[in-house]
Parts: C-alpha cells; sequence; structure tokens
C-alpha cells in the first residue's frame, strides 16, 4: 500500500474511496502550492485520458481531485514530482 | 466519353471507395488517388495546382493556430463551467446551456476543435452530477454540426463553398444559414429536452458542488486571454468585413493567426503549427487535385447535364435534389469529398442554363452540413466524440445513436426544406 506525507502548513489531503475512484479534498495553503498542484493537473489535462484524474477548482483554495483507481499510484507519483507531497513509499 | 474521362472516374470511385472504407486513412488515399491522376496523365501537375483552393487551406490553418492559442487560456473551459452554474447545476438545463455554447462556437470555429474543447469539461461536469455523460455528447455532436451551418467559417462544407464562389461572403451565409440554422437549433433543443428529461436528474447535494466550483481559477493565463480575444474578435470583425474590403476569408484567418503570433511571441509559434490538422489540410489537397481530373475530363458537366435533365432545369427541383441528396450522402460518408464534387458541378449547372445559383448553393450547405448528424460517421466531430467517448468506457453504437440523430437530421432538412421554399421560391 502506498504511503504519503506532506506539510500540512502548505496542504491539506483528505481522501475518500469510492468503487471506481478516489476523491481528494485538497486545500493549499500558499500560492507556490497552489502552483505545484496545477502542475499535477497540467499532467492529467495534457495526456490522452479526459477521466484519469479530474480536478475540481472551489472557492478559496480548495481543490477536489477525482482520481479513477487505475490511476491512484500515478496521481501521487505526480504529486510527489511537483513536490506537492513530502514522501511516497511503499509499506 | 473519352478513355482519358473513363480513367478519371475508375481512380474517382476506387478513391472513394477506399475513403468510405476507412481501411486505409483518408489523407493517404486522398493523396494518392490526386497523385495518379497525375502520373496517369489525366492532368498535368500545373493544373493540379491550380485546382487547390488555396483561399480553403489559409482559413483552416489561420482558425486552427488561433484555436490552438486561445485554448491554452482555459477560456472554453471557464464558459462551460459558468454555463453549469447558470443552470444552477441542473443537469437538463445544462444540457441546454452547453448545446447553445457549442452551438455558438462552431459557428465560429471548426466543429471539431469546437467538440475537442468541450468533450473533456463535459466528462468532468457528468462526473460531479454523476450522470451518464453520453446525452451531452451527443447533443454536443448534433449542436456543432448545427451550429457551424449557419456561418462561413463553421463546417468544412460552408469554408469550401464560401471560397469557390467568391460573392457568397461571410455575411450572405450569416443572413442566408443563420436564421434556419436558429430555428433547428431551437426545436432540437427543445427535443432533447423531451427527450432526456428522465435520464438527467441529479441530487441538491451535488447540483450544490456545481455552484461551488471556482470558474476563475480556469483561467490560466489572463494576459494571453486578453491578446487572444482582443485577436478573435478582430478576426471575426474582419470576417464580417470581407466582403467589403474585397479581401478573401484565408487573409482575414491568416492576418489573425499571425498577428497573434506576433503578439504573443515565437515560443508559441512551434506548438501551434504542431497542432494545425495537416493530415486534414492534404486530404483537402488530395481531394481537389482528385476532383480535378473529373472537371479537366468533362465528366462533372456530363454529370451536370444530367442532373438538370432529370429536374428538367427547374431551380426548385434542382435545390430540392441537391438538398436531400446532399443530406443522405452526408449521413453515410465524408461530406468533404462530396462537397468537393458538387461544387464543380453546380458551377456547371449555371454554364447550363440555371440564371440564379445562389439558393442552389445554400441546399448544398444545408445538405452537406445537416446532414451529418445523420449517423455517427456523417461529420469528423461525431468520429471524434464516440472515439473519445469510447475510450473513457462510454460506448455510443451506431444504432443507438441513428435512434436519436436521423430523425432529427431528417426533421432539420424538412425544415431546410420549406426554408427554402419559402425564402427563395415562393
Amino acid at each position: 500500500m502506498l504511503k504519503y506525507a506532506y506539510d500540512t502548513n502548505l496542504i491539506e489531503i483528505s481522501e475518500t474511496r469510492n468503487e471506481e475512484d478516489v476523491t481528494f479534498l485538497i486545500e493549499v495553503k500558499s500560492e507556490e502550492m497552489r502552483s505545484r498542484l496545477k502542475q499535477v493537473r497540467a499532467y492529467f489535462e495534457n495526456n490522452d485520458d479526459f477521466t484519469d484524474a479530474m480536478f475540481y477548482s472551489r472557492k478559496g483554495a480548495h481543490y477536489e481531485v477525482i482520481v479513477q483507481n487505475d490511476h491512484y499510484t500515478e496521481f501521487l507519483t505526480q504529486a510527489f514530482l511537483y513536490k506537492c507531497l513530502e514522501s511516497l513509499a511503499w509499506e | 466519353m473519352s478513355n482519358q474521362a473513363i480513367l478519371a472516374i475508375g481512380l474517382f470511385l476506387v478513391t472513394y471507395g477506399f475513403i468510405i472504407s476507412e481501411k486505409i486513412h483518408r489523407t493517404i488515399v486522398a493523396m494518392i488517388g490526386g497523385i495518379l491522376m497525375i502520373l496517369f496523365g489525366i492532368i498535368t501537375q500545373e493544373t493540379a495546382i491550380h485546382h487547390v483552393d488555396f483561399n480553403t487551406l489559409g482559413l483552416l490553418i489561420g482558425m486552427m493556430i488561433l484555436v490552438t492559442i486561445t485554448a491554452q487560456t482555459g477560456v472554453f473551459k471557464y464558459m462551460a463551467i459558468k454555463a453549469a452554474k447558470l443552470a444552477k447545476g441542473d443537469p437538463l438545463r445544462i444540457l441546454v446551456y452547453m448545446s447553445i455554447i457549442t452551438a455558438l462556437a462552431s459557428a465560429l470555429l471548426d466543429n471539431v476543435t469546437t467538440v475537442l474543447l468541450m468533450v473533456p469539461v463535459t466528462f468532468s461536469i457528468a462526473r460531479q452530477l454523476r450522470v451518464n455523460p453520453v446525452p451531452y455528447l451527443i447533443s454536443e455532436i448534433i449542436a456543432s454540426n448545427v451550429g457551424g451551418t449557419s456561418t462561413l467559417i463553421g463546417d468544412p462544407p460552408n469554408i469550401m463553398i464560401g471560397s469557390a464562389v467568391p460573392e457568397l461572403d461571410f455575411m450572405a451565409f450569416l443572413v442566408n444559414l443563420a436564421p434556419i440554422a436558429f430555428l433547428i437549433m431551437a426545436v432540437t433543443i427543445a427535443l432533447f429536452y423531451v427527450i432526456y428529461r428522465k435520464q438527467l436528474v441529479s441530487s441538491p447535494e451535488l447540483q450544490a458542488k456545481i455552484m461551488d466550483l471556482n470558474e476563475h481559477d480556469e483561467l490560466t493565463d489572463p494576459k494571453l486571454l486578453r491578446k487572444s480575444l482582443a485577436v478573435l474578435v478582430l478576426t471575426i470583425a474582419g470576417f464580417v468585413l470581407h466582403g467589403v474590403f474585397h479581401l478573401e476569408s484565408a487573409t482575414v484567418a491568416l492576418t489573425g493567426a499571425f498577428l497573434l503570433l506576433l503578439l504573443t511571441g515565437e515560443h508559441y509559434l512551434e506548438d501551434a503549427m504542431t497542432k494545425v490538422e495537416w493530415n486534414t489540410i492534404f486530404f483537402f489537397i488530395g481531394l481537389f487535385v482528385l476532383v480535378s481530373g473529373l472537371v479537366e475530363t468533362g465528366v462533372i458537366a456530363m454529370l451536370a447535364e444530367h442532373a438538370i435533365s432529370l429536374t428538367e432545369g427547374d431551380p426548385w427541383a434542382t435545390a430540392s435534389l441537391i438538398l436531400w441528396l446532399s443530406a443522405i450522402a452526408s449521413a453515410f460518408v465524408d461530406n468533404i469529398p462530396f462537397v468537393a464534387t458538387m461544387i464543380p458541378m453546380i458551377q456547371q449547372m449555371g454554364a447550363l442554363g440555371i440564371t440564379d445559383l445562389e439558393p442552389l448553393w445554400w441546399s448544398l450547405a444545408l445538405g452537406a452540413c445537416l446532414g451529418g448528424n445523420g449517423t455517427v460517421i456523417g461529420a469528423s466531430a461525431n468520429v471524434i466524440v464516440v472515439g473519445m467517448a469510447a475510450k473513457e468506457g462510454h460506448h455510443i453504437s451506431f444504432m443507438g445513436y441513428l435512434k436519436i440523430a436521423f430523425p432529427l437530421m431528417i426533421l432539420s432538412i424538412i425544415m431546410s426544406h420549406a426554408y427554402l421554399f419559402l425564402r427563395y421560391f415562393m
């Protein structure tokens, strides 16, 4: 199972599992983190798959990201790559 | 009939057959067909180049560059989310608003580009509401083809007709085709409302989530947005006035495209150039050369004579024949090669005694553009959307689409038929 950690001063992440997907509720606490999350979003929006990870920008600094189960690892990997996460490891 | 003419017909039919079969990419088939016309000595290379309509190609390339850069601003996502919020998150009202946006965008942009921009955000909104995206996708296909019918730049058949007939400028298309396209769109949306009212239901909680979306966050580059919208508005103004200034539509589109590149800087150039659909551009070139073989050997003149004898030269009967033939043909085969063949035929009808060709051009435009709605293979936008839906696990079957779209297409042609009669023949 993948475990991740993040800096709670910069970002808050919670996730809910459904049958087909995982919904992430994300709050970014700095412009720098918002910019990093946008890079993750750009990665998923510029690929050929429209529904692998769908980003919904909400009022304030909140985001909802619906990630298909098949793309869960990919989403976390990209979040780690763009430094939204501090660590990512198999446990 | 000369041996050259028989050879040209044979080559044309074989090429057309391969295009319909979709066994080999249509661009490769059309280019090989065109090249064989030259290799077999039916036409010379010089004649072939003379028949390539560079105005059509320039207009397509210019608009593709403009849209590629504008799309990067996120403005289309912004509009879709804004529409969903205006609809208060109600799935059925969202379908109506998305259809209207698609129709308006298709009137000003290429249909394929419009659906490519609309489909991802459609999936996103449908997922948020937990409703089936297929009704939205079908309504967007139909809206893109109906919206595209209303202007010179909205759909490839219109681009080709406008380019072949210089007196039919942007305003002429708008004045003659927009009223009926508007009427057809209104009736179609009302029917969609009835057809999908039971399918598109969502909970108040999910609708509230739509209302909570922040559409402003979709606008990724405000500076680029201002430049893009300014140039887009100038370009559309240029289309409205191109007849007054005696400018070809390609001049307007290319001016807009390269003005935007001048304003945005060269780092957008490479990306914009790679996103030009060169496949489509070469498909057009191949078709122009292929049809030129039929023109130069007198085959088109002969077909026009047959059509005139069938209708006894009566303009109303001829317009009706063109409208229905174009609609049925465009529902099952690509409307671009069909229109490429019909244009010289209608021009020849003028030489054979039909004095007012204008209603015939509108018949061709209405038939070819609206006919494309009939089946999933009727127009490029249909094929693209169905392909995108299948990739995301939403299969739109040939018959499933046909059951909804074909009757709507027939209705739109009946409405067009009545419109043509009332406006040009009463």
